[in-house]
């Protein structure tokens, strides 16, 4: 068994056309911290311009032949991240110590990361660092509206990017945050025109590492949730379109791990597709320490235990960013199969 | 094993509303069986769904209100 710290770290950078992907990337790029970084660079169309832009910037660029990263080809990535270790390993790359994919703007990032986890060869040779997801300040919100891609790009994200913020007035921007909370309020969002001094810690804070996964957790506080509930049901008002929503979930009394493992298998196995990302700071019954839960749809992270509760609140908190599922049907649903063992919890909505 | 043994209650618990019942196969794997005396083996809790939806003919939905309901009525 490969060390979890033994494993190249993999971001994936993604966004909708035009969003500024490359833009941030060659800015992030030019970091002494990030020299030894190969990127992987995914051109929807026949020709790969980004690819041409990126490659002064790391030698080790590859360019992925056929269009979007989706299911159909993730076959390619899968042969482009074997290629780049036997290449590393013959020596016929500078010996990288971090992979970057940038997704095309169509891309859905799902199958990425699937791919990095669940790979035979890949899982032992690569580990997901993090989901970053550029949005375009000012037309990022009617991308939101009118393009699914957009949102699942938005809602999948570890990190969100606002770019072009100077090209945007006050009140759009405070519009597309609103928009981008109620879609994915756990994920850091930040406006690079603000993101100075070690920017490369974009890329290099880890979501998953031990550091890393402490630092989400703290951030998955149950507060979040009341705080945008109100913003969350106001927007739904007027944004039907694709029926994404994030939303935490906490349980005041400890859960069963078994009863907890067996709804949440259950509930991937038929909402899998719908289930955008699963996120939780768990008290577990009988375990002292919060357990962490991360998980990209289909594809849960092996839970991990943090060493210390990130604040005094003891309370399991679950972040849910589902497309088309009833959030009261979720709660009532891991309610009553968290009863079958005697354990009760009441749920806070 | 004492794991193994509890999810084994609580899967039966849930599948009793879809006529299957589950037994842990050696502790490796899990054999379920439909009313009518058809069977699976499988080696995983994932894998259990699919099989019991093959055995049941019916979806295995945790957010199906019938599914709940029985649940909840286990509980009394």
């Amino acid at each position: 068994m490969t060390n979890y710290g033994d494993l190249t770290p993999v971001n994936i950078v993604t966004g909708f056309l035009g969003s500024g992907k490359t833009t941030l990337l060659q800015r992030l790029l030019r970091s002494p911290e990030l020299s030894d970084v190969a990127v992987l660079v995914n051109e929807f169309g026949d020709v790969g311009l980004d690819h041409h832009l990126l490659q002064g910037v790391a030698e080790s660029a590859l360019l992925l032949e056929n269009g979007c990263l989706c299911c159909a080809v993730r076959g390619d990535l899968q042969k482009a991240l074997r290629d780049l270790l036997s290449r590393r390993t013959r020596g016929e790359v500078p010996n990288f110590h971090r992979v970057v994919i940038e997704t095309s703007g169509l891309a859905d990032p799902a199958p990425i990361a699937y791919t990095l986890l669940s790979e035979a060869v890949l899982r032992h040779h690569f580990r997901l660092s993090g989901i970053i997801t550029t949005i375009d300040a000012v037309n990022g919100a009617a991308q939101l509206g009118r393009f699914a891609e957009a949102v699942k790009q938005a809602s999948m994200a570890d990190r969100l990017v606002v770019t072009k913020a100077d090209l945007a007035d006050e009140h759009s921007l405070a519009v597309l945050r609103e928009r981008l909370r109620a879609l994915n309020f756990s994920a850091q969002l930040l406006v690079s025109t603000q993101i100075r001094g070690n920017q490369h810690r974009l890329l290099t804070d880890d979501i998953y590492d031990a550091e890393g996964k402490f630092r989400e957790g703290s951030q998955w506080g149950a507060g979040q949730s009341d705080e945008h509930h109100g913003l969350e049901d106001a927007l739904q008002l007027h944004d039907h379109t694709e029926g994404v929503q994030s939303f935490a979930v906490t349980f005041d009394r400890p859960l069963d791990w078994t009863a907890f493992g067996v709804w949440a298998s259950m509930l991937l196995h038929r909402h899998g597709a719908d289930v955008l990302r699963l996120k939780g700071l768990l008290n577990v019954a009988g375990v002292p320490t919060p357990v962490l839960i991360n998980g990209v749809q289909h594809i849960v992270h092996p839970p991990s235990h943090l060493e210390e509760w990130p604040d005094a609140d003891r309370r399991s908190r679950l972040i849910f960013i589902v497309r088309g599922l009833q959030r009261s049907r979720i709660e009532r649903s891991l309610a009553v199969f968290n009863d079958l063992v005697n354990t009760p919890a009441a749920v806070h909505a | 094993m004492r794991e193994r043994q509890a999810r084994t209650r609580i899967l039966n618990t849930v599948l009793k509303h879809y006529g299957v019942v589950v037994r842990d196969w050696s502790g490796n794997a899990y054999l379920l069986t439909s009313r009518t005396g058809r069977t699976a083996i499988v080696d995983t809790i994932g894998e259990i769904w699919n099989a019991a939806e093959q055995l049941s003919g019916r979806t295995c939905d945790p957010l199906d209100e019938r599914c709940l309901a029985a649940l909840a009525d286990e509980r009394g």
